[in-house]
Parts: structure tokens; sequence; C-alpha cells
């Protein structure tokens, strides 16, 4: 809670203008030039030490300090061990330490020609279409991060650019270091596990203190959000961290709208877990959560913007539908559902996939029309979209069953699980899995792991639920 | 009425949309493994499929005449359902009368054709000339191309979409006839560059073997001492004793062949002949690359033979026609300088060989030249491009032969067919890389495969190309194009930007930016994308009105009749 007090002082320190001055050349609202974008030196330093430390921080010191240091002083920043490797076999390959986790440059400028070796290997390899073994991988991020050093000592990297520093520039640049300062998504990761207490396993006692962290949480979320849209000028949906942040936001309005509507609140609280959840996991994915700039193909479109945003909300659907769906198991399981309660989630359950449906399939149709207006097919079976069109109709059979009475509510809460595993090969898997197809821009690979824990959890989940023997009403 | 029912019934439905649901994974992890044509051929443009989607459409039909008469509550489920037949009618119809091809445009070029999805397979040979599209018969191997008199009858026996094709060679005897050959390794680590070369002299499929460029940098297997001609040719004529030399370049004028009473006459010269079409045409360059005659010979009594003559095959007959209408027995030869070494702009590397097979080397760029001799197994520096030349293997009698292997699944390459022709033991391997020419049955016969053309109704003109960067990047952030689209018929001219995501339309046709090229020999190119679409609009229309159909099912329908709300 501290914590949040200190972000919100900071965000009056955004809107007075003032903020500390750095020394060595480089001040943290310094105005510059990377990777394609004009940021603070601040942004710019905490990405460039993130890519090479692995970290914000190194030694205790600030990235901006770090990053300053090492344009002003290139040799002797040249032999601070900065560059992380934490990949064994590659220190063995390369005769260095095994139990150090960073190098200098030059002690790794002396082994260029291993590195370069196993790089070109890797490239070989790509070219044929093979994938490259984990300790070519390894080189190769290794050689990005020596690259990305030696670049930004010589100082081409980071550019400091005059005329920035009024207007609707100087604003941005604010609310990018506001950005980094405030870290909005953690807050909100948070406040929603708060939420998720207060409102739901604890709502007898703190139920007020519920309300105010799930209105926290959406304030951090919201403007987490919003900073990223203003800072970027494009829509909060360009890659996949930013999916999943505009996901749970999709969630929690309709938590919200139908927590409101119904006067209920396991869907609020549900939502809130889900979300809390969902940020973590955005956090823990290796996938890129900086500001950067976007290939060409994918530049602000007015129907590429309402696409992924149909489709990304209908994600956020379908995720509060499964979290409904768990906690139906979870009471059924455990004796706890009467008929009227079984009854009123089952509602939710369906009302939920009912508007999720006609999110995913709006927003398949609208990315037929985006690709239409594009490159002139509307539908071609690229894995993404067929993947969506799977989703579509694992869900639509759901609904066709209900409709005519064939599923009740436990089962539809079964549903609910399953149906959410397809939503997340189209999300996630389609890229990561089977790694093919027009949508591949901006996916990466790894983060299997983690992916793999939730679908053992939800296998586990299951076998619990029914090893219980609960009444399926 | 128990069709009906049946086929409209709700197992049926959901029958059918979980079998999708297993069919369409199935197929995207195979898509995974086997690669994107290898799906698209045996699921999403399979006749099967098709059929599938029409069940799904009876079913449709069906259920929605199950309930009929309609009532006030049908209104959102008959929407929903009609609309999806809609939407299935016009994806039909953009399935059998679309049309997507590619257009590649230079700056300053004009075109009024692309190029579509497909091959086409010409065969010529004997002055006859067969054509046949292969899209439509990728499927069924073997396929024998329509018979035409002259020709021998050519089948289609194998197609690989992902061949490599390497070039094997051996040494083995050519009835004396030397052909000599090169086989090395390059590398350069400045330039990227690790590959094997192989240059081959007077190589029968591909007369242009023996040289490369790569890049800015050219290699060249040069045989013989060069000549210090202008590069002129001259065509000598045989019968028995009897012998006539033309001159060629000038005035050539029926020419007699000594005492025979025959003449020659219609004399053409190609300097650098290619076959295009069963016939030769018009050089590229003045270049002699690859000289060619044609002429005809003709006798008192008005009969005919018609020839054509190459300089780098001397042993092949140039009568047309095959040996059968050979009947003055002539004996032809073009005598033509060497080939020119091509100007040379960027740095050389010349392979030289003596007719008694001493080889050396010449190596030229800006900073100097360098020669020496060599021999197999030795490693040469060029002194340019930090370039070191590996020398693996030499032939002085090469046997060439074409191995073409099918390559991994998934992997690119090119497209090839094997050929079984009649009259010819060996298959016949052709690429879409590499025309082939091979001897059959003692006659020559060209084999080509070329993307499918279409003609389009309009012409297109590239004015400028431009790739605009992200600052301080050399990240693309847009493409564009300046374009003259002209419609010469209806008078047409017009002049646009065509952009990433912003196409131009015109008659039904979509054109879009795909792609670009920028070279540096080449200059800048765009690469376009020409669809027509005639199902869209009733995509469109089809699936708003399933839109409006579903909310109205949802959210309306409970009005009505309350009985089917989930309480």
């Amino acid at each position: 809670m501290t914590a949040m007090l200190k972000r919100a002082v900071l965000l009056s320190v955004f809107l007075a203008g003032t903020l500390p001055a750095f020394a060595a050349g480089f001040t943290e609202n310094t105005v510059v030039r990377h990777n394609g974008r004009v940021k603070p030196f601040d942004a710019g330093a905490r990405q460039t030490l993130r890519l090479v430390a692995g970290s914000e921080t190194w030694n205790r010191q600030k990235a901006a300090a770090v990053v300053s240091g090492a344009i002003a002083r290139p040799d002797e920043a040249a032999t601070l061990k900065l560059i992380r490797l934490d990949f064994w076999e590659l220190k063995q390959a390369l005769g260095l330490p095994k139990d150090e986790h960073f190098f200098a440059l030059d002690e790794l400028s002396s082994r260029t020609g291993a590195i370069l070796a196993l790089v070109q290997e890797a490239k070989k390899k790509r070219d044929a279409d093979e994938k490259p073994s984990k300790l070519e991988q390894k080189a190769e991020q290794l050689y990005t991060k020596m690259h990305a050093f030696e670049e930004l000592t010589a100082g081409r990297l980071i550019e400091r650019v005059p005329g920035h520093d009024t207007g609707l520039d100087a604003l941005r640049i604010r609310a990018e270091l506001l950005y980094f300062r405030l870290r909005p998504f953690e807050c909100a990761a948070a406040a929603y596990f708060f939420a998720f207490l207060f409102l739901g396993p604890f709502k007898k006692r703190f139920l007020t203190l519920g309300w105010i962290a799930l209105a926290a949480a959406l304030a951090f979320h919201t403007t987490g959000i919003a900073l990223r849209v203003f800072i970027l000028s494009r829509p909060p949906v360009s890659n996949m961290y930013e999916s999943m942040i505009f996901m749970n936001w999709a969630l929690m309005v309709y938590a919200l709208v139908f927590a409101l509507v119904r006067k209920s609140l396991p869907a609020l609280s549900v939502g809130a877990f889900v979300s809390a959840l969902v940020m973590v996991y955005a956090n823990l994915l290796p996938i890129d959560s900086s500001l950067d700039v976007l290939v060409p193909v994918l530049r602000s479109n007015y129907w590429l913007t309402i696409h992924v945003m149909t489709i990304v909300s209908s994600y956020g659907a379908f995720g509060l539908a499964m979290g409904v769906g768990h906690r139906h198991l979870f009471l059924a399981a455990a004796g706890k559902l009467d008929a009227k309660e079984a009854t009123e989630s089952g509602a939710l359950m369906f009302r939920v996939i009912q508007f999720g449906v006609i999110l995913i399939g709006t927003g398949t149709f609208l990315g037929g029309v985006w690709a239409n207006e594009s490159w002139g097919r509307f539908w071609g079976w690229d894995p993404k979209e067929t993947w969506a069109f799977i989703t579509f109709l694992g869900y639509l059979i759901v609904i066709h069953l209900r409709y005519a009475k064939r599923i009740n509510d436990f089962y539809l809460a079964l549903a609910t699980i399953l149906g959410f595993q397809l939503v997340l090969m189209t999300w996630y898997g389609v890229n990561f899995v089977l790694g093919r197809g027009l949508h591949s821009y901006g996916a990466g690979s790894g983060g299997m792991q983690w992916v793999v824990y939730y679908l053992v959890f939800e296998a586990l989940f299951v076998a619990f639920v029914f090893s219980k023997k609960p009444r399926t009403f | 009425m128990r069709f009906i029912k049946f086929f409209g019934s709700l197992f049926f439905a959901v029958f059918l949309i979980g079998s999708l649901v297993a069919i369409l994974t199935l197929s995207t992890v195979l898509e995974s493994i086997f690669g994107t044509p290898f799906v698209q051929r045996t699921f999403y443009r399979a006749v099967w499929f098709n059929g599938f989607l029409s069940l799904v459409a009876l079913n449709i039909v069906c259920s929605a005449l199950s309930r009929f008469p309609y009532k006030k509550h049908h209104v959102g489920f008959v929407l929903t359902h009609f609309g999806i037949l809609i939407l299935l009618l016009g994806s039909l119809l953009s399935r059998l009368y679309g049309v997507e091809g590619q257009m590649t445009l230079f700056e300053t070029q004009e075109k009024s054709a692309m190029l579509k999805q497909g091959f086409r397979l010409d065969v010529s040979g004997a002055g006859e000339h067969a054509a046949v599209d292969l899209k439509s018969h990728g499927n069924k191997l073997p396929y024998r191309l329509p018979a035409k008199t002259g020709v021998p009858r050519v089948t289609v026996v194998e197609a690989i979409e992902n061949a490599r094709v390497q070039t094997v060679l051996r040494e083995g005897n050519r009835n004396g006839i030397p052909r000599r050959a090169v086989n090395a390794s390059l590398s350069s680590e400045r330039a990227g560059i690790k590959q094997d070369i192989t240059l081959i002299e007077k190589d029968p499929s591909n007369p242009h073997s023996f040289f490369l460029d790569l890049g800015p940098a050219h290699f060249e297997l040069v045989t013989g001492p060069k000549s210090s001609a202008d590069g002129r040719a001259a065509l000598l004529v045989k019968r028995g004793e009897e012998t006539a030399s033309v001159e060629l370049g000038g005035n050539s004028g029926p020419v007699p062949l000594g005492s025979t009473g025959l003449t020659i006459s219609g004399i053409r010269y190609y300097p650098h002949a290619k076959v295009d079409g069963g016939k030769l045409v018009d050089s590229p360059s003045d270049t002699p690359f690859n000289p060619a005659i044609e002429f005809e010979v003709s006798d008192e009594h008005g009969r005919k033979e018609s020839h054509t003559k190459f300089h780098l095959f001397p042993d092949f007959s140039s009568v047309r026609g095959g040996k059968a209408k050979d009947a003055f027995g002539l004996e032809t030869r073009v005598l033509a300088s060497e080939p020119e070494e091509a100007a040379a702009a960027g740095p050389s590397f010349e392979f030289r060989v003596t007719p008694d097979n001493e080889w050396s080397y010449r190596s030229r760029s800006s900073h100097g030249d360098t020669s020496g001799p060599f021999r197999a197994g030795d490693t040469i520096e060029t002194g340019w491009m930090d370039m070191t030349i590996k020398i693996k293997a030499l032939y002085e009698n090469a046997v060439v032969e074409k191995k073409v292997s099918k390559g991994k699944n998934g992997t690119p390459g090119v497209f090839a067919l094997r050929l079984a022709v009649e009259g010819r033991e060996e298959p016949v391997w052709v690429t879409d890389a590499r025309p082939a020419s091979e001897a059959v049955a003692g006659d020559r016969m060209d084999f080509r495969i070329s993307p499918t053309s279409f003609a389009l109704p309009f012409s297109l003109t590239l004015k400028d190309f431009r790739k605009i960067d992200y600052p301080g990047t050399t990240n693309a952030a847009s493409f564009e194009s300046d374009v003259a689209l002209t419609d010469a018929p209806a008078g047409v001219k017009l002049d646009r930007t065509i952009q990433m995501n912003r196409p131009l339309d015109y008659k039904g046709y979509r054109i879009f930016q795909s792609s670009y090229v920028q070279d540096e020999e080449l200059g800048e190119a765009s690469v376009f994308t020409v669809t027509k679409n005639p199902g869209i609009r009733l995509i469109y229309g089809g699936a708003i009105i399933v839109l409006i159909g579903v909310i109205l099912l949802f959210y309306w329908h409970p009005f009505f009749n309350p009985a089917v709300v989930v309480k």
C-alpha cells in the first residue's frame, strides 16, 4: 500500500513536471532516439540494461546511471562485468567460469570467433528452415547483447535529439518517465488480488476494502493502458504483452457490467482473480513488454485495430466464463453449491459465453475484412484465423447444446474450461507452438513451461472435482 | 420429411461442427509439420472439403425448413442461418471465379499481365511446340501432354514442389570431344559468402554454365585463347568437297554452295540466341554469349530446308524438323569469336584452361591483377572481398548430370518435373529455375517451366517506389509506389499512389503493395498482388445478416419465448 502511495506522489510530480537531474551528460529526462523512437533517456537506458544485463538495475545502480556511464567511458565499461550469461553449456564452450553470471565485454570479445561460429551455424540452420540448437540460440542472444553494448558505447544506440521539449512531444516524454516509475500493471495485479480476497472469500468483513481495492486496480490498469496508447500513439493490442493486458481489462469491464446488472459479486471477485493471474503471467512469459515500434503491416489501420481489439476482448469474455466455471466446479466439489446458486452461476456463464461468441465471430469476420482490404483475400485458412474459427465453433457447440437443453450447469462449467483451452491455442499456441503463418509478427518462442503448468493445473483440477463425485445437477 | 428432420437435426449439426473442429485441428498440426502447400492441397482446396461444407449447408437448410411455418420468435434463428447460407454462397463464388496473382514492376516498367500460382510447361522441338497449364493437373500424375505431330510424346511423371537441384560431374569419355569443367568452393567472411560453384564448358543443358555472377563479382571458365576478332561470326556450309563460307553482319544475300546447285539464303545471325516458345528470339544483348545462325538452303527444284546452327553445340544437327527431313546432307559450322568477357564493372575471376588442359587463373579488381597456374586442391587468394577459392576438382571430359532430390518438408526449393520422353531412355528433369535442352532421338528438345501468366484488362506502370524508414533505423515504416494505370479501350488513365494497406481498385481488381525489391544493379521494384474477389459482397452481406440474427436470437428472442431462457 505504501508503494502505491509513493506512485500516487509520482503522479503529482509528473503533473508538476519536475524531475531529478542526473550526472554524466545524460539525465533521465534527456530526449534521445533509441530503437527508432524518441523517448526519455531513462526509458532507453532501462530497455538497454534489461537487454544486456537482464534487469533494470545493475550492482544496485539505476539503469540511467549505468548506461550514461558506459556512454561516457566506453573503455572502462568494457571491463565491467555487465553482460549476463546464464547458460552454462555456452560458458563451458567458451571457456568461461561456470559460477559467474555476468561477464565483461573485453572477456567476451576475446572469444568472438567461437561465438560467431555458433551464430553462423544457427543462421545456416535458420536459412535451411531448421531449428538451431539451444547452445546456438543462446550464442545468438549473447551476440545480440554484445552487439548492443558495442553500439551503445560507440554512441550509436542512444542518441541525443534536440527539439522535443515543447507541446505534445514533451508531454509524451514525461508520460513515458511516469510509466516506468509507476509500474501500473504490477500495482494493478496486487490490487486485483486484494479485490478478489475482499469481494470473494472474505466479503463478509472487508467488503468496503474490496471495492476500494477494485477501484484502485481498475484505475492503475486503465492508466497503464492509457499511458501506453498515448506514448506510442497506437491501439493497445499490438503485441502479446499488450493483448494480455487488454484482455483482462476487457474481462474486468464485463465482470463489472454483469455484476451490476445481475447484482452478484462472484463475477467481480473471480474476474479480479483471473486478472491478477493474467498480469502475473504477462510478466513471467518471455514476451516483449517494451515500448517499441511496429512492422509496417501492423501499422495503425482502422480495421486492424477493431479486429484485434474485438478478438482480444472475446478472450476476456471466455476468460471470465472460465473463472466462473472454476468457481462453480470447486463449490460443487466441496458440496457448497445449492440449486439456486448453481442456476445463477450457469446463467452467468452462458450469458458471458454468448457475448464472447458474438465478439469472436465479429472479430474473425473483421479480420477477414482487414485481410481483404490489405492483401485481397477474405479467408485463407491461415493457422491463426483457422484457430479463431475452431474456438468459435467449439463455443458454438456449447451454445447449441445449451439451447437444446442437452447440458446442465455443471457440464457448462466444465465446457468453459475446455473452451478456454481452445482460446489459449488460438492466442498463444499458434504463434508459440505451431509457429507458422501470417500472424507470427511479434511472436517469439519459449514460455512453454508456464503454459504447461497451467495445463497440468487444469487437468489436476478437473480430476479433483470428479474425484469428489459431486452432484452434477 | 424424415430426410429433413434427420439432416436438420441438432445431433447432425453438433456432429458436423465437432467433425469440423477435429478436421481443422488436424490440418493446422499437419501444416506445422508438412508446410502450407500440403494442407492447402489435402484439406482446404480438396474436393472432399467442398463436399463437407455442402453438408453444412444442407444441415442449415434442413434445420431452417424443419421449423416451417415460422413464427415471430423464429426471426433471429432464420436470419442467422439464412445469413450463413449467403456467406457460404459468396465464398463458393470467390473460390470458383476469384483470381489472384503477382506482378513485379521495376521503376518505369509497364505490364498488362500478372503471374498466377501454378506453372506452365512448354515443350518444343523440331519447330513444333506444345504447352500445358500444370495447375489443373497437379494431382493426376502421370499426365500425358497432348500429341503433336513431329514432337515425341512427353509425359509428366513426377512433380516436386521443393526440389533441390545439384549439378554432379564425373569424368567420362564423350567421343573424344573435350568438355572442361571446374568445381570450386568460394568463401568470403566479409561478404558472407560460402558456396560451391561449378563452371562447365559447353554444357548441353545450359549454355550459360561457363560463367556465374555473384552480386558484382564475375566468375568465368575461359577455354582456349581469346580471339582478337571483333565479334563477327561466319557460317561454313559443306557438302562433300564443296564449301561455302558466308561472312555475317553485313549484307548477306543468297550465296551459292559451289557447284552443287544449292543456294543459301535468309541468313539471320543471333549473337546471344535464346529459345522462346520454340523459336529463336532477338538477343537481349549483342555480346556473343551464344552465337547462332538461322538460314535456308534451297535447290533448283524449289525444295527448301530450314537450318538453325549453334556455335556452342557444333555436334547437333542444324536441320529443323529432325534427321528425317535432312534431304541435302549438309555439314554446317558457325565460326565465331569466343564469347566475350562481360564488361568488367566489378571484380572478376577467370579459370583459364588451354587445349592441352593446362590450368591457370586471372583475378582482376580495382586493386589490380593477379594470375598464376593452379591444380586441383589449391587454394587461391583473389585479392578482393577477402575471397578465397579452393579448387575441389578439375575435369577434362566432364559428363554433366543433374541430381534432383526432394527437399525436406516445408523447406523452400525449386519446382521440378520429371518427364518421360518417347525415344529417350533417361528421364528429363526440368525446373522453374532453369530450362532444359536435351537430346531426344538425335534431335534437340527444349523444356521450360514458367509461371502461368494472366492477362489483365489494363496496364500498370511503376513511376516511383519509396521505402520510408523509422527515423534513425533501416526498419521499414512504410512502402509506397506511384503508379499509372491505363485502360486504353476505356480511355482511362489514373495516377495513384499504392501503399501498404491502401490498395488501388479498378474494375473489380484490387492492386496491393505486397513487397519490394531494392537491388544495387537492377534498381527498385514493387511487387504487387492483384486480386479479383467476386463473392466478397455476398460474404460481407451474409456476415452482417448473421450478426443481426444472432443478436436477435440471444437478446430479443427471450421476450417471445420465456420458456427457453435458462433461468
